[in-house]
């Protein structure tokens, strides 16, 4: 199975609109994150901290508007052009400063988003550019595909070593827990245990079922309704979506082709009239 | 693994057709090695030899950091929430004072940070509290934070409440 080039060329898009739209519904709060953070700064060793944790490295706050800035322009122009390796660093560089800098309203899904991105480099340097490197796209390619299976094995095994995922209350815990939900599967114990197991089922079985066709496509619309469900009971909206942004590289080349082709056919129309 | 390394391999044979053979090597190793760090990094302690965990938590730790433990290897049994109280008023949760959903994550956040009994992060963390709410630091408004803990996984919403006053002396 050969990468497929229209796949990424969504999942680069598709991760330029994800921080662009993370940035914009963070800014009624940008003061609190960014200009005058509520995470205390915690200073770093330097060296390769100080490219990913610039603040921590001494660079003063008051850049933190203009990194702001630069990196929501750097995903704009990823969203409105083909990324190239340079835009791709800048969003990267500048992702993981914001990303330090609120370090407490971070994520799994912020980590995530900022791994991505980095592999996004390379992915750039293999589809933009007069010259075209392919297996720099190769390389981000393929690490992007397995760092999602990678994620989905990690907390799968993770839950099975604990006691209440294999013994169907885990579930029943969160919901009964006032931060999360849905409250009213506290009161339906079959249903909590069966989507237990179904999570667990589903987040040990998608690192496999994804390599073929027949079992993709259903899995990956379970994943999509499993954390659409995360994101409306556990409040983390941003790491929903970049799960489903991580599926894009795993989508087949033919329904690539087709949605960009239907997008195009919409533009045009829009455009005509 | 096997058949990840089988497509992977698939897709380098296709590449090579078209260039010399020494680049696709570099990358299978690069993708491979890059892959399994993160795999060691990211994994329950049991599954990874100790010295690779160690190779692999230099490795990630700088630049890929990553935790997949949410609700793992079980959901916390008890919940956490920051409670407020203005002079000699109602105790309020702090939450229902922040609108945005980062800023009600921050207030989480710095629960639970504050159920170590790090003094030194305590101490850290009142200012951060005292900026997420706007309110100022002159001992007019006081903190608790209250758990609320599952005794019985099979009636998780029977929960017992324990209250701990704040950044006290």
């Amino acid at each position: 199975m050969n990468l497929p080039p229209t796949s990424l060329l969504l999942f680069q898009r598709g991760l330029h609109a994800w921080v662009l739209l993370y940035l914009l519904t963070a800014l009624p709060v940008a003061d609190l994150l960014w200009s005058d953070p509520v995470s205390p700064v915690l200073p770093n060793k330097g060296g390769i901290h100080a490219f990913v944790d610039p603040f921590g490295a001494g660079l003063p706050l008051w850049t933190a508007p203009l990194v702001l800035l630069l990196t929501a322009l750097a995903a704009l122009f990823g969203i409105l052009r083909q990324a190239t390796w340079w835009s791709s660093l800048v969003l990267w560089l500048g992702f993981n400063a914001l990303m330090q800098l609120a370090f407490l309203a971070s994520s799994g899904g912020l980590q995530l988003a900022a791994n991505l991105l980095f592999w996004n480099i390379p992915l750039a340097l293999g589809t933009a550019g007069p010259r075209r490197f392919s297996w720099a796209q190769l390389l981000g390619g393929w690490v992007i595909r397995l760092q999602l299976l990678v994620a989905y094995i990690a907390t799968a095994l993770h839950k099975l070593e604990g006691l209440h995922w294999t013994g169907g209350t885990a579930l029943r815990i969160v919901a009964t827990d006032e931060a999360f939900g849905p409250a009213w599967m506290a009161s339906m114990p079959q249903l909590a245990m069966l989507s237990t197991w179904a999570i667990l089922a589903f987040q040990l079985t998608f690192p496999l079922a994804v390599w073929w066709r027949c079992t993709r496509v259903p899995w990956m619309l379970i994943g999509s309704c499993f954390h659409m469900a995360t994101a409306l009971w556990m409040a983390v909206p941003e790491m929903a979506a970049i799960f489903l942004v991580a599926y894009l590289p795993w989508w087949d080349e033919a329904i690539s082709r087709s949605l960009l082709e239907r997008w195009g056919r919409i533009r045009a129309g829009a455009a005509a009239r | 693994m096997l058949v990840a390394y089988a497509r992977i391999n698939a897709d380098l044979h296709r590449h090579m057709e078209g260039s010399s053979r020494r680049t696709p090597s570099f990358v299978f190793i690069a993708i491979a090695v890059h892959t399994l760090l993160i795999a060691c990094y990211t994994l329950p302690a049991r599954y990874v030899p100790e010295a690779l965990r160690v190779q692999a938590q230099r490795y990630v730790r700088p630049v890929f950091h990553q935790q997949w433990r949410l609700f793992a290897p079980d959901p916390p049994t008890c919940s956490c929430r920051l409670e407020m109280q203005q002079g000699d008023g109602p105790w309020e949760p702090v939450e229902m004072q922040l609108d945005h959903y980062l800023a009600r994550r921050m207030a989480r956040s710095i629960c639970h940070h504050l159920g170590s009994t790090d003094r030194a992060m305590e101490a850290r963390l009142r200012p951060a509290l005292h900026r997420l709410l706007a309110v100022s630091d002159d001992g007019t408004v006081h903190f608790r934070r209250v758990e609320r803990c599952v005794l019985d996984a099979q009636a998780p919403e029977r929960r017992e409440e324990h209250v701990r006053k704040l950044f006290t002396p």
